[in-house]
């Protein structure tokens, strides 16, 4: 198989959907993702020179994990909200029929608000995970971090956001 | 009987190792608060896998990317690229459905040819195609 070098166009042509994707489930703001989506492919067209074939998807990732970490300094914003009420609520019982309540609140807009309510680190890992399809190991030659600490804020994350829209659901 | 709680997501993601596994679907199969918990952390994960995949804003386009250095990083592309300027692709680029092998010569010539235009141009920057001609 001749293997021709990448260019930033094929990456922005088989990847920017999904870099725009991760980027407004993190921010939540669609200026926001496409100003990230540009930042990321600047990096992109920056580095392929070094880019060594063999590990793709963790080498994209980590840059848009960098581009994105980098943006939120810039603009000093605090990237996690503390969410005191909804911790340890894991087994709690919410009233009849809150499953069913659930279900039909399980709008788009309220899964993102529960995902912005999240702390950083863990709403990264939840999104690379189940919105872009990353295995473990490649969220974690993304963010830099060992695999064990993947595996804890993804299912911290699920915790969180399965208690915030049990609560969205019970009123 | 210890209850299981990290490992119950792990094995929904299919990332928990064979002897994991093992444990899991045993423990899972005896004890109902642990099957209860594995049901709520799938109604998270599924919750956030049913958000739609959206598009790239359509009217978002990559229309300058260059730098100097990248005119002798490729060459010979620069050049076919400039030959083959009248097909120039624009909005579509970033909006294309599902990705595809990175191999994409065709892609290449067709992208790279709009951006071979504006060499001039030393940032990334969207436009609004139509609003520049
Ligand atoms: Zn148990």
């Amino acid at each position: 198989m001749t293997h021709r070098p990448l260019s930033w166009e094929d990456v922005a042509r088989t990847h920017g959907r999904k870099i725009y994707n991760f980027a407004y489930r993190l921010c939540g703001d669609p200026h926001d993702a496409a100003d990230l989506v540009q930042e990321v492919l600047l990096r992109v067209r920056r580095g392929l020179e070094d880019f060594q074939p063999g590990s793709f998807e963790g080498w994209l990732w980590r840059i848009t994990h960098n581009a994105f970490i980098d943006e939120m300094r810039r603009r000093q914003r605090r990237p996690t909200a503390p969410l005191p009420e909804v911790v340890d609520r894991w087994d709690a019982q919410s009233s009849p029929g809150a499953d069913e309540q659930l279900a039909a609140m399980r709008l788009g807009d309220d899964i993102q608000a529960a995902l912005l309510e999240l702390p950083y680190e863990f709403r990264e890992a939840v999104v690379m995970c189940d919105v872009i399809g990353l295995s473990y190991e490649e969220i974690a030659a993304a963010v830099a971090v060992p695999v064990g600490t993947v595996r804890s804020r993804i299912h911290r994350g699920r915790r969180l956001l399965r208690a915030a829209l049990s609560q969205e659901a019970a009123g | 009987m210890t209850h299981l709680d990290l490992l119950l997501s792990v094995y929904l993601d299919g990332e928990t190792t064979p002897e994991e596994s093992r444990l899991v679907s045993q423990h899972i199969g005896e004890c109902l608060r642990c099957r209860r918990r594995l049901e709520a952390l799938n109604e998270a994960r599924t919750a956030v896998r049913s958000l739609p995949m959206l598009d790239m804003p359509a009217d978002l386009v990559p229309a300058a990317v260059t730098e100097t250095r990248q005119r002798r990083w490729h060459p010979a592309r620069w050049a076919a690229a400039a030959a083959a300027a009248a097909a120039i692709v624009t909005a579509t680029a970033l909006a294309l459905p599902d990705p595809e092998p990175l191999d994409l010569g065709d892609v290449t010539r067709q992208v790279g040819a709009r951006a071979a235009l504006d060499l001039g141009a030393n940032s990334l920057k969207f436009v609004v195609p139509g609003a520049e001609r």
